[in-house]
């Protein structure tokens, strides 16, 4: 008996019982449909996390003056007199593929006032590729230039807070002029709100001029840190590796210390991953149950078929034909339930995209698939060897 | 001419709860192309288990079964599904037609397990149900079907593979006299046209059909 033969008379069997091939499809069903949807959830959840660390910089690494201890944040830096000169700037872009741009800044602090209000916040004297680098763009008026840079303009914009402070919620202060430390500068731009805390507290609360402003203003020679973006997220340790190797040329490795945003990024994905996992593995429980469900269903099958297995063996059957038979039985049972559980899942998986991001993977989809194939044989193996087994005499005269 | 089966020096023990019960003791007999032989003998005399051998679904514990001069028991398992779908063709007591199944699908079975390609399949089983008379049957269900015409399905069935044996265990046993006169006619027939048929049975009447009598009793040949 060839193989299409087989299909066909599983198909036939499982038609004449239909109600009882959908229920115990249905233990198949729920179980691959819960394995995708959970799965689903939990990568999902894993790729909105890694997007929100990379729209605030996963991919960047911060160039501190002094030894730093992570542990207190990049404020532990405050107290080390910087060595760096923009000159590093320069050689560690060009010292590692895997970096992408490099920015300097020069740190001050301000007090601002306009129409009788005032406020204080920090000043970040930048060049213009830091708010790529941040991801930071305007809500108003436009960021800081290379022209802005370049001829040590005074012009200033300002992160979402200090706006609010001064202006008001909602207010478009750009070609308005304020004072900072008792010296004018015109507002250029707002830049949009990212919320929360950036890798350097809250992301909001700063206003950026250009850096060469700055260094006046101030009274800097030195650029106070310097931000790294990597090419991409997998390039970040070489990153860091690279800028180290280049400024220990010309500094001690005491006068500088080099942090990743994406250790905690890291830690982070690997508890989702986990919970991914744990998930999935609930529900792969249900898958099994289904495919107890159909051994169970299988067996009975088997004994109800008594007759039919011992008269097929009397016109010729071998053991191997009887066997085929109800593997392919249970087989199809369990790939049909998986298909539709794979159907039914990427839909739910599609209906709370509404709420939260989810994404159905090619893995669990295989998984699923290949997992309920293996249920099939695995459950179907031991009904199927006892229809082979039977005695044809007996199981002639079984009533 | 050699005979088409041998049977020699065949016994069989069976043991249950370890009470040892002999169903055959030494048994020979030898049957040629064409023959129509009934064997007889009443309830426990063997007749079941000589016909369960000499149709391969159970093994002697000594002795040697031939058809057509080949030593079957030498076969394995799977062998032994072969030489039952070539060379034996069952017709039951319970006709043991698959439920749900058409008329014509059952009498494909046995051509499946030898497998014929479909459309030879569909055609020998149509010509073997015109055979039978069930011509306007094919694709009625057993269950449409009265027992008679259910006996005739499978008889056509056991015929549509031509095999070298015809084994009718009781084939009239679960019908009415009328229509188990009606199936001996066609067994009549077969037998005229050349089958070679062994009918087990336990009625005078119905033995009458065959030309042979063989009777058992206690596992032996009386």
């Amino acid at each position: 008996m060839n193989f299409t033969e087989y299909i066909k008379l599983a198909i036939n069997a499982l038609r004449t019982n239909k109600t009882r091939s959908l229920l115990t499809m249905l233990g198949i069903i729920i179980g691959v449909a819960s394995v995708i949807l959970l799965v689903s959830i939990g990568t999902g959840l894993q790729k909105w996390v890694t997007e929100q660390f990379q729209s605030m910089g996963a991919n960047t690494i911060m160039v501190m003056a002094g030894d730093v201890d992570v542990t207190q944040g990049p404020r532990g830096a405050m107290m080390s007199a910087s060595k760096f000169e923009l000159s590093d700037v320069a050689d560690i872009e060009r010292g590692s593929d895997a970096i992408k741009q490099v920015s300097p800044m020069v740190q001050g602090f301000g007090s601002f006032s306009y129409g009788g209000k005032t406020s204080s916040t920090e000043v970040w004297g930048l060049w213009e590729n830091y708010f790529d680098i941040a991801k930071f763009e305007p809500e108003y008026g436009r960021i800081i230039t290379q022209n802005d840079v370049e001829r040590s303009r005074r012009v200033i914009v300002l992160g979402n807070k200090p706006s609010k402070d001064l202006f008001g919620d909602g207010a478009n202060p750009v070609g308005k002029t304020l004072t900072l430390n008792d010296v004018q500068f015109e507002i250029v731009g707002v830049l949009k709100s990212k919320g929360g805390g950036g890798a350097m507290g809250s992301a909001d609360d700063f206003t950026a001029i250009p850096i060469t402003t700055a260094m006046r203003q101030f009274d800097r020679d030195r650029p106070f840190m310097m931000f790294i973006e990597a090419i991409d997220s997998e390039h970040v340790a070489q990153a860091k590796t690279d800028a180290e190797k280049v400024l220990l040329r010309r500094l001690e490795d005491d006068e500088f210390t080099v942090l990743e945003s994406t250790q905690l990024l890291e830690t982070i994905t690997q508890f989702l991953s986990v919970i991914t996992a744990a998930l999935g593995g609930i529900a792969g429980i249900s898958l099994l149950v289904g495919g107890i469900g159909i051994m169970n269903i299988m067996l009975v099958s088997v004994t109800e078929r008594t007759r039919e297995i011992g008269l097929r063996k009397a016109v010729g059957a071998t053991p191997r034909d009887i066997m085929m038979q109800f593997l392919i039985e249970s087989v199809i049972l369990s790939l049909f339930g998986g298909a539709i559980g794979i159907g039914l899942g990427s839909l739910g998986s599609l209906g709370i995209n509404q709420f939260i991001g989810t994404s159905v993977t090619l893995w669990s989809v295989l998984l699923a698939f290949g997992f309920s194939a293996s249920i099939g044989i695995i459950f179907g193996v031991t009904p199927a060897i006892r229809a082979a087994r039977l005695d044809p005499i007996e199981a002639l005269r079984y009533e | 001419m050699t005979s088409l089966l041998s049977v020699v020096n065949v016994s069989k023990v069976y043991q249950m709860d370890g009470v040892v019960f002999q169903a055959l003791d030494s048994v020979s007999l030898s049957i040629k192309k064409g023959e129509f032989v009934a064997i007889m003998g009443p309830s426990g005399s063997g007749k079941s288990t000589i016909m369960h051998i000499i149709g391969c679904l159970d093994r002697p514990t000594s002795g040697k079964v031939f058809i057509e001069g080949k030593d079957i028991f030498k076969a394995d398992d799977q062998e032994l599904a072969e030489i039952r779908n070539t060379h034996i063709g069952f017709v039951f007591q319970q006709f043991n037609l698959l439920r749900k199944t058409s008329s014509l699908s059952n009498v494909e079975l046995p051509l499946i397990y030898a497998k014929v390609p479909a459309n030879e399949r569909h055609e020998r089983a149509k010509a073997t149900l015109v055979e039978v008379g069930l011509s306007d049957k094919m694709s009625n269900f057993p269950s449409q079907l009265s027992g008679g015409q259910q006996q005739r399905v499978a008889i056509a069935r056991a015929l549509v593979t031509n095999p070298s044996i015809i084994l009718a265990d009781e084939p009239t046993g679960n019908l009415d006299s009328k229509s188990g006169r009606d199936i001996m006619t066609i067994f009549d027939r077969f037998h005229k046209a050349g089958k070679t048929i062994i009918l087990v049975t336990h009625e005078k009447d119905i033995a009458k059909h065959a030309k042979r009598i063989i009777s058992l009793k206690d596992g032996k040949i009386i």
